[in-house]
């Protein structure tokens, strides 16, 4: 269950709370001693007497306010405090981020990547040149030559060998290491065991050592003069190229903001003393006349005065039918006018807009989704205590034995033997194949953390509109009344429709096509603006269109009322067909499930993951379009805004959870959500947002996608077991005094061989 | 499957028969040794990565380029 903790809002699973305090009847869970410290101190400050009680509102209103004072940095996705960040504002918005080298990533991402490269081949051009060093060293002992490493050479009277591995030992240490003894460093300070301490205490320990050596042989007490600068460089050149990789993998992942910015239109044309003018958009002010011209989109929220179109929402609300809108109807910023021109007065602009909020609720869905610890963390918070102790343990054994100059160095050589290097690239070799290898599928993976999660993916949620459903009408239903028959019915229907670009007609005439039927040309062509078409042809009037259109020209419908509810009820939209004023019959509409839908809810069922359909429909339709698809649990009526709340509301209790989803107001659910899988036909924000997405459409790709997630996941264990597995071998040999850069380089090369080769397995895994 | 298992089998003793390989030559603890772990395993092992990088990269440009035509 997720919890958070009272002293720095943290969001933590329960489980991984470093520790807990009980107070007032309530348990508190901390993400590390030193909260906790802070809240044994005075627990009042940290709690009042109505948040003692565990409720989960009061959780989730303990979220919200810890929100507004927190923020995530885009970049690396630490929570911190708004007031210790540091703040860009860009296209309007503010930004927070934890350090300028994140604000250097979130300004040219494509800078800080070129400038981890460098980093990547300054190491391993240092770490080749070091074993090629090392081995002409060994070449000349095995010539029978009395060079040793840290005897000065003849040509070179002033340097030892030893400090030749020093000089090009250190950039390695300083430029690539840097980011590990800090990461170390912040692990320290919390108190917890991370990769980043592993890393830091056996490359630390080897240089250290290395150099005491070279320049302090005298200082230590025995003949044993090995160096093990190379063990050094090779673990931070290795885990520096396996973290390039893992960003090379997520570096669209920052864009997902920027998309959400690109939506809105750089210029606005408004009516400022009785005249036309072009303005940017942002300079739009509440009650100011903006025209919208067709094909453009509209700037800003508001309310139509003149004129009359219909408008794409698809991108804000997921709903494929264009909406007709007319005097008196609102409009939203950001979507987009298809075929009128019309005049519209501003509401909401700037910040109060629906994009506007959207991207708000983007931003605090991010900011409240947990971090979770990665696995390799997960392994070394359990290795780092345990080799500390081996290497402690042992130094005592030797003390006992009375030999304290072996302890010592039985001691040191423990800690440089435990950090593997492969320990680095266990994670981005298999995410490689994992992603390459999704890639072939259709599924494209963002990072390893949505891995880590979809394996415990325990309930996964449905968008309805684009995702279980097509997203394009279809005719699903034809109703003819007395004589009639379907094919004279469908023929009334497709003469009117012929002339109109609705996505309702485009549907009506496509099943005429389906069914042969020639379609005549109409004589005229009447568009009735939110009510239908009328058209005179093969000598009478035909009039298609809803309710109200019948009434305008006199058809009474009251009788066939229960037909039309019963279709609608049944998620259909009716379109009522007249002629030569008789009515003729109706025909629906509706947007149909996708191929495979009920297969893949089955799927996900058989795999234990609990299936949830969310919608805006009424209860009644949204049930019967689970019971088609198979889905018991639907949650209806859902508003569009409301959806990252549904997900929230799952992930209380306790679940990990996937959205699928494809809208633009899909991408605040798709953000909270543990694993936020986008539809490829959907929109771009969503594809930005999601951490998963399928590119084909196909809804069983999400089972290939959970398959793939697992698969992937199995290969990151194993590979950490073959990482850690030689050195762990080399601990007791170490802890006997037996280290020696042979055995040290031994077990580097077979845990890294082991593990590239293991990725590369992956690739013969079926899906 | 029995190239599968052929080939599973084969990493997974890849350790093994490499030390046995350079015992029954006696350099096991040789400065050649030191040139195969150190110079072969950095070289050998980035070399896989790479292919693994070019691999994933490929697979993603045919599927982004596939998706942009449709």
């Amino acid at each position: 269950m997720k919890v958070i903790d009272p002293v720095c809002k943290m969001t933590i699973e329960d489980t991984d709370a470093v520790a807990t305090s009980s107070y007032k009847g309530a348990t508190y869970h901390f993400c590390s001693k030193p909260c906790k410290e802070d809240f044994d101190k005075d627990p009042e400050a940290f709690v009042d007497v109505k948040a003692a009680m565990p409720k989960m509102e009061e959780m989730i209103a303990a979220t919200a306010k810890a929100i507004g004072e927190m923020a995530k940095d885009p970049i690396c996705g630490m929570v911190i405090p708004k007031e210790r960040s540091i703040k860009r504002d860009v296209g309007g918005r503010s930004y927070y981020f934890c350090s300028e080298n994140c604000v250097r990533t979130f300004e040219a991402p494509e800078a800080e990547l070129k400038s981890m490269k460098r980093r990547v081949t300054i190491a391993l051009t240092g770490v080749l040149a070091l074993a090629i060093f090392r081995a002409a060293v060994f070449l000349g002992l095995a010539a029978g030559a009395t060079i040793l490493t840290w005897v000065p050479i003849p040509f070179l009277p002033w340097f030892t060998w030893g400090v030749w591995l020093f000089i090009i030992t250190t950039p390695i240490m300083i430029f690539g290491g840097k980011g590990f003894f800090i990461g170390a460093w912040h692990a320290i300070k919390s108190r917890v065991a991370n990769m980043d301490l592993l890393i830091a205490l056996g490359t630390s320990t080897a240089y250290i050592y290395s150099a005491f050596v070279v320049f302090f042989p005298k200082v230590l007490p025995v003949e044993e003069k090995n160096v093990y600068f190379e063990v050094s460089a090779i673990i931070i050149a290795f885990v520096l190229l396996g973290k390039y990789m893992e960003e090379i993998i997520k570096k669209r992942s920052s864009a997902a903001i920027r998309k959400l910015l690109d939506l809105r239109p750089q210029t606005a044309r408004v009516i400022r003393d009785a005249a036309e003018v072009e303005i940017p958009a942002e300079s739009v002010m509440v009650n100011e006349i903006v025209v919208v011209r067709p094909g453009e989109k509209i700037p800003t929220d508001g309310v139509v005065i003149e004129g009359h179109s219909s408008v794409d929402e698809k991108m804000l609300t997921g709903e494929s039918v264009p909406v007709e809108k007319k005097t008196g109807d609102q409009v939203i910023g950001g979507t987009l006018n298809k075929v009128g021109a019309f005049k519209f007065k501003a509401t909401r602009v700037g910040a109060d807009t629906t994009l506007s909020q959207i991207i708000k609720m983007v931003e605090e869905a991010q900011a409240s989704s947990s971090q979770i610890q990665r696995l390799a963390d997960k392994v070394a918070s359990y290795f780092v205590p345990a080799v500390i102790g081996v290497a402690f343990l042992s130094a005592a054994v030797w003390i006992i034995i009375g030999d304290p100059t072996f302890a010592l160095l039985s001691f040191v050589a423990v800690l440089i033997i435990a950090c593997p290097c492969a320990l680095g690239i266990a994670t981005p070799a298999a995410l490689m194949v994992g992603v390459g290898k999704g890639a072939e599928l259709g599924i494209l993976i963002r990072g390893a953390e949505y891995l880590e999660r979809a394996e415990k993916l325990k309930v996964m949620v449905f968008d309805k509109t684009g995702t279980l459903t097509k997203g394009e009408p279809e005719v699903t239903e034809i109703v003819p009344i007395a004589d009639v028959t379907v094919e004279e019915l469908l023929m009334l229907a497709a003469i009117a429709e012929k002339g109109s670009e609705h996505p309702l007609a485009e549907a009506i005439i496509k099943r005429a096509s389906m069914m042969g039927l020639s379609i005549p040309d109409a004589e005229a062509f009447e568009a009735v603006p939110g009510h239908g078409v009328k058209v005179k042809a093969i000598g009478k009037e035909i009039v298609i269109g809803n309710r109200r259109l019948m009434q305008n020209i006199g058809i009474d419908i009251k009788d066939k009322e229960t037909t039309i509810s019963a279709l609608e009820e049944r998620g259909n939209t009716v379109m009522i067909v007249a002629a030569g004023g008789d009515l003729k019959g109706f025909i629906a509409v509706a947007d149909t499930l996708k191929e495979n839908a009920a297969e893949v809810v089955k799927g996900l069922k058989d795999a234990m993951v609990e299936v949830v359909m969310l919608t805006g429909d009424n209860e009644r339709t949204a049930k019967a379009i689970g019971a088609k698809v198979g889905i018991e649990r639907i949650i209806s009526n859902v508003l569009p805004g409301d959806k990252a709340k549904v997900v929230k509301g799952l992930q209380s209790e306790g679940k990990v959870v996937a959205m699928v989803g494809d809208g633009i107001n899909d991408s605040p659910a798709l953000a909270q959500a543990d694993i936020g899988i986008a539809i490829g036909s959907g929109s771009d924000v969503a594809k930005e947002t999601g951490g998963i997405i399928l590119v084909r459409d196909d809804l069983r790709d999400v089972i290939k996608g959970i398959k793939l997630s697992r698969a992937t996941m199995r290969k990151i264990k194993q590979n950490l077991f073959w990482a850690f597995i030689y050195n762990s071998v080399g601990i007791p040999i170490a802890a006997f005094g037996l280290l020696n850069p042979i055995i040290a380089a031994a077990a580097m090369a077979l845990s890294s061989l082991s593990v590239v080769t293991n990725s590369a397995l992956l690739k013969g895994v079926k899906i | 499957m029995k190239s599968r298992f052929v080939l599973t089998f084969l990493v997974y003793a890849l350790p093994l028969i490499l030390v046995i390989i350079l015992a029954l030559y006696g350099i096991v603890w040789e400065f050649q040794v030191y040139l195969i772990l150190a110079i072969l395993h950095l070289v050998v092992v980035s070399g896989i990565l790479w292919y693994l990088y070019k691999d994933m990269e490929n697979k993603i440009t045919d599927t982004q380029r596939e998706h942009e035509k449709e």
